[in-house]
């Protein structure tokens, strides 16, 4: 995995962690099912690390969200992955659907622009003019291909398509069976062992609540949540952010007290309390883990292109606000308030120094 | 004679360990049954021997310098504890408890004695858990231990105990309590083979062990304690619940205990049975996809049969069709906390169980719990099985024991005796309460749990008051308490407290919260007849601190105006001073106090009219309506005509009018003012005479009438053409609304 794929923005799961997964599937002896590239236990030890075979850890999660999550895409329903923004939904799609399949990128994107013929099939139009509906016209669509190959079938934001377009996935869920009348006696396509959707849903965007009950009740949900634990946060952020500065040409790792003071918060002004305790105003933008990687990121670039090449705390508070303040200028407000009550009353001299640099705000 | 020493590490309320301790007993069949618990209590050991069901708990009170203390030491059927003691009584065996009493300093902040102590080794767990893929203590501990056979669990269980504790040294908690049972150890082997059930954590410091030595005898509490048995429910045992409580969903460990590896089934049939009953309707694809899931994830975890975890993730996956508001509560330990899925909620209600313990008949009561049972028999109040409201009133003499009894059960929190209605503070108009009455199984625990705060119903509520009084953050907590003090017929606290009561008051910061205070017990003090209260001894000590802190607060008060509160403040503090001598408040001192500020030019003129009017309202004879006069020329010097009058009408509207001279001087200097002037000084005015009821302002009138020669006369207002009057009322209307709209009026 430490070969980097040249040229690519950005390597597909299944490419990225080509080695681990090649590895984890030599040594894997545990049962799997019908369809599976890997034992449930070999995806579980993929996605959350084990340093026992130098696997290094994706997701920062327990690990009952992962097996319930296998179980269902082992069994007869689909994965619904819901929660706020930056949970990591996606890239826990991602991981699992690599994983279990080998493949990641049959991928669903919903919108509202998103129609049936995008996620089942649809036809080369001038092979089905000059030969007529047949098997050289198809233009198989992510969902068919899945259900012939067998693999995981990826649905971003399911909510955000329209509701009859969702409801194209019942009879697919249910029967694991894809009609093509075109094609006639032919045009039965049954799923093979393996087949299965994970899809995705923000809670803050169109809820589930808008999906038909027909639909809901073939899938089973499993809710992701902001990491629980700072140093587990801290840890991750200093991951990513050190991959992404890589990537932009920086060879740096940010230093602790910038990553504490980032890290804290975000997650102060998400959870509206301190980690005293005391209540902090929340803002109404989302500040995920994947937002505070971003801004680590764009500190990291800053300090590396435009300052001393050293990052320090305040420099924190440029990048914050961009983040933090979007549509809504109470929450400008709300974080001046943050800097002067709260973080006034930390005498560390990284939070002296974020403290110091408010008037940047 | 000397024997062997075997000691059984055991997690608290773990039905494996409660078999492996089965196991051990039967194999050895030791002389003597040491079990961690609380050695107080082995002078009473033979109560434990009725006839009880579990879960039931020792509770154990005493007091400290900061008040009352309680604790708990639960058992349930499955406690490797409970199945230790009914061995030992079932075989005539000697059998102990080996800890110290919970009054001993090993148990500051610790209220329940069998709780998890996972805290001390959280590292080892974290790491254990990571090793086995599961998310807390509880998976972790079922996953390694429950279920097994007790011959595989012994060597699995040592090695655990010991791994987790490693090299640790017993910390300043532990240590004492360590020393004490291998005391106990000691004198136990000079009697045969002992068998020594306690928590696992302790189980490597008590090894190697010298026979030796008397039973030792357990400290006693220093200002007072006792212990008594208590019915428990599994509700209480709940670590999701609870506080400090050890492991989690006791119906489900109860159907361990009894059915084995039948479990997960039972516990099924009951979650879906419970949320069929709540209407969560789970259809028969529901039922489908949570025995594959729950099949699929033991498997996936290498459980032969499902464990709670599996049971509950499987439920969850394939019930839960909306966001979850948190992270289900079996990932992490703790009480729950925020919002919970309704069928969430009602599977974990499921897991928990409602079992309620029973003591037996035999079983000795507390002088408390008899006292009420007495008191509510006596008095026709003993809860019925069904609700039953029982309407009471104050003024009838013989319904104040009755509501006394009851307003003290209110305040002991004993469940069952619910206030409808009644009146907020004992002067009110209407004196008629109800109360609701309803037997409840949690009832007679709650009043032994109240012994704690003393063995009598009288005592129990005078110190749970005398707390509460010296606990309270502010003066109006304190009047509150006083008030309940009423209700529940205490006329008298002890004097110490009083005083300490009394000195919080007289640090109250400001004059004008001391006045709703002084009114509400000068209130009760003077006329609380309905309660039996008038001139109780209760009152005076704070009554006279909040005189003497009025007093001097009022010495202090500068500036120019004066706040409707502090007024009437100013008006409280008159009519208690009114009562000084019998308050012990030198009426010469406080007319001093009060001439200092009439004569003080820096005193806000609102004050000086309201000091001179407090001396008159004390003193109605003697009148000195020219300093009256002279404050009222000075104010309007000032400016302040208005203020001084409000003040000194407020207090003194009556003595005011008994001389005419000093409405004249009103009016002379009222008609030396100019148009502005006068139209600064209106507000105040009109604050100043509404203090006059409509019969005074008539002779008000007809004096200045009299002065301008003139008769009074209903046409004056007549003389005003209406729709001059009109014109007037809709600007008053417009300014009001003006004012509302920019929020300068309320």
């Amino acid at each position: 995995m430490k070969k980097k794929q040249a040229g690519l923005q950005r390597a597909s799961a299944e490419l990225h962690f080509k080695d681990e997964l090649a590895r984890l599937a030599a040594e894997d002896t545990g049962p799997r099912p019908p369809g599976w590239k890997l034992s449930p236990r070999a995806v579980r030890a993929f996605v959350l690390g084990d340093p026992a075979r130098d696997i290094k850890p994706k997701f920062v999660g327990h690990s009952a969200v992962i097996d319930r999550a296998m179980v269902s895409l082992a069994t007869s329903r689909g994965l619904l992955l819901i929660g706020e923004p930056g949970t990591a939904k996606s890239w826990l799609s991602e991981l699992l659907a690599a994983a279990i399949s080998g493949q990641s990128t049959l991928t669903v994107q919903g919108s509202a622009a998103t129609s049936e013929d995008q996620i089942k099939y649809s036809w080369n139009y001038a092979l089905l003019l000059a030969e007529g509906p047949g098997e050289r016209a198809l233009v198989p669509g992510p969902v068919l291909t899945g259900m012939r190959e067998g693999k995981v079938v990826r649905f971003e934001e399911i909510t955000r398509c329209p509701a009859e377009v969702q409801d194209g996935l019942l009879s697919i869920l249910s029967d694991r069976v894809l009609t093509i009348p075109e094609l006639g006696e032919q045009g039965v396509v049954f799923a093979r062992e393996g087949f299965n959707i994970i899809a995705t849903a923000n809670t803050r965007d169109r809820g589930v609540n808008e999906m038909s009950a027909a639909l809901k009740r073939r899938f089973n949900f499993e809710t992701l949540f902001p990491i629980g634990d700072l140093a587990a946060e801290i840890e991750l952020v200093r991951r990513e952010s050190t991959r992404l500065l890589d990537a932009s040409g920086v060879k740096m790792t940010l230093p602790e007290p910038v990553l504490e003071v980032l890290v804290t918060t975000f997650r102060e002004l998400r959870t509206g309390v301190s980690g005293d305790g005391q209540p902090v105003e929340r803002l109404s933008t989302v500040l995920s883990t994947a937002e505070a990687v971003s801004v680590a990121h764009a500190v990291g670039v800053r300090a590396a292109f435009l300052g001393d090449g050293a990052p320090h705390p305040g420099d924190v508070i440029d990048c914050l606000a961009g983040a933090a303040v979007k549509d809504n200028a109470e929450d400008l407000e709300k974080l001046r308030r943050y800097l002067e009550t709260v973080v006034s009353k930390r005498k560390a001299p990284h939070w002296a120094a974020l403290h110091a640099a408010r008037s940047r705000l | 004679m000397s024997g062997t020493l075997h000691v059984v590490g055991v997690r608290h309320h773990s039905p494996a360990c409660a078999r492996l301790v089965e196991a051990v007993l039967a194999r050895i069949e030791p002389a003597v049954v040491l079990i961690e618990g609380p050695s107080d209590w082995n002078v009473k050991m033979a109560e434990l021997a009725l006839d009880h069901a579990p879960p039931i708990a020792i509770f154990t009170h005493y007091l400290t310098e900061d008040g009352p203390v309680s604790s708990f030491a639960p058992f349930c059927a499955f406690s490797p504890e409970w199945v230790a003691l009914r061995w030992a009584f079932a075989h005539g065996k000697t059998v102990r408890f080996c800890d110290l009493p919970s009054w001993s300093k090993a148990f500051v902040g610790v209220q329940n004695r069998y709780r998890d102590e996972d805290d001390r080794y959280e590292r080892a767990i974290e790491a254990l858990c990571r090793r086995t893929g599961t998310s807390d203590l509880d998976a972790l501990w079922d996953h390694l231990f429950e279920g097994r056979p007790p011959e595989e669990l012994e060597p699995a269980l040592e090695a655990y105990f010991q791994q987790i504790r490693g090299d640790a040294v017993a910390g300043e908690r532990d240590a004492p309590r360590e020393a004490f049972m291998r005391d106990y150890a000691s004198w136990a082997l000079t009697r045969g083979d002992v068998v020594l059930v306690c928590g696992g954590y302790h189980a490597p410091a008590l090894a190697s062990i010298t026979p030796g030595g008397p039973e030792p005898i357990p400290p006693v509490p220093s200002l007072g304690g006792q212990s008594h048995l208590v019915p428990w429910t599994y509700a209480r045992m709940d670590a999701f619940a609870g506080y400090q409580a050890g492991m989690p969903s006791p119906m489900w460990w109860e159907l361990e205990w009894k059915l084995g590896a039948g479990v997960a089934e039972a516990m099924l049939d009951r979650s879906l049975e419970a949320l069929r009953r709540n209407t969560q309707r789970p259809t028969v694809a529901d039922h489908i996809a949570v025995r594959t899931g729950i099949g699929a994830l033991a498997a996936l975890r290498g459980h032969e049969t499902p464990k709670r975890v599996d049971v509950l993730d499987g439920l969850l996956s394939a019930l839960v069709r909306e966001p979850l508001p948190g992270p289900p509560p079996w990932s992490r330990r703790g009480i729950v906390t925020g919002d919970l899925h309704p069928t969430l909620a009602t599977l974990l209600r499921t897991f928990t169980g409602d079992r309620v313990g029973r003591l037996s008949a035999e079983t000795e009561r507390p002088p408390l719990l008899r006292e009420v049972h007495e008191t509510l028999d006596r008095l026709g109040l003993s809860p019925p099985r069904n609700p039953q409201a029982v309407s009471l009133d104050w003024r009838i003499e013989r319904d104040r024991e009755r509501l006394r009894v009851l307003h003290r059960l209110r305040l002991l929190e004993i469940p069952g005796f619910v206030r409808i209605h009644g009146p907020a503070w004992g002067t009110d108009a209407r004196m008629a309460e109800a109360f609701k009455l309803v037997w409840r199984p949690d009832q007679d625990p709650a009043i032994i749990e109240a012994s704690r705060w003393g063995s009598t119903l009288e005592g129990a509520v005078s110190l749970l008051l005398s707390h509460r009084l010296l606990a309270a953050e502010s003066l109006g907590a304190r009047v509150d308490a006083l008030g309940d003090a009423a209700f529940v017929g205490l006329t008298k606290l002890a004097g110490e407290i009083l005083d300490l009561v009394a000195n919080a008051v007289a640090a109250t910061p400001s004059f004008s919260a001391l006045g709703p205070a002084i009114e509400k017990l000068l209130g009760l003090w003077r006329h609380g007849e309905w309660l039996e209260v008038v001139g109780a001894p209760l009152f005076s000590p704070v009554l006279r601190a909040a005189g003497e802190r009025s007093l001097s607060l009022l010495a202090g008060i500068q500036g120019t105006d004066l706040l409707p509160a502090d007024l009437d403040a100013m008006r409280s503090l008159a009519e208690l001073l009114r009562h000084g001598e019998a308050l012990d408040l030198p009426p010469d001192d406080t007319r001093a106090a009060l001439a200092r500020r009439v004569a003080d030019p820096a005193a806000p003129a609102m004050l000086r009219g309201a000091a001179l009017g407090a001396i008159w309202f004390l003193d109605t004879e003697a009148a000195p309506v020219d300093s009256a006069i002279d404050g009222a020329l000075f104010a309007s010097s000032e400016g302040r005509l208005g203020d001084y009058l409000a003040g000194l009408f407020a207090l003194a509207r009556g003595p005011a009018l008994r001389d005419d001279r000093l409405i004249g001087a009103v009016d002379a200097a009222l008609g030396k003012l100019d148009d502005n002037a006068f139209l600064v000084a209106l507000p105040a005015l009109r604050l100043a005479f509404s203090w006059f009821p409509p019969a005074e302002r008539a002779r008000i009138g007809a004096l200045l009438a009299a002065r301008w020669g003139k008769r009074p006369d209903a046409s004056w207002i007549g003389d005003v053409p209406a729709d001059v009057l009109q014109a007037g009322l809709a600007l008053d209307a417009r300014v009001l609304s003006w004012g509302r709209a920019l929020g300068v009026l309320e």
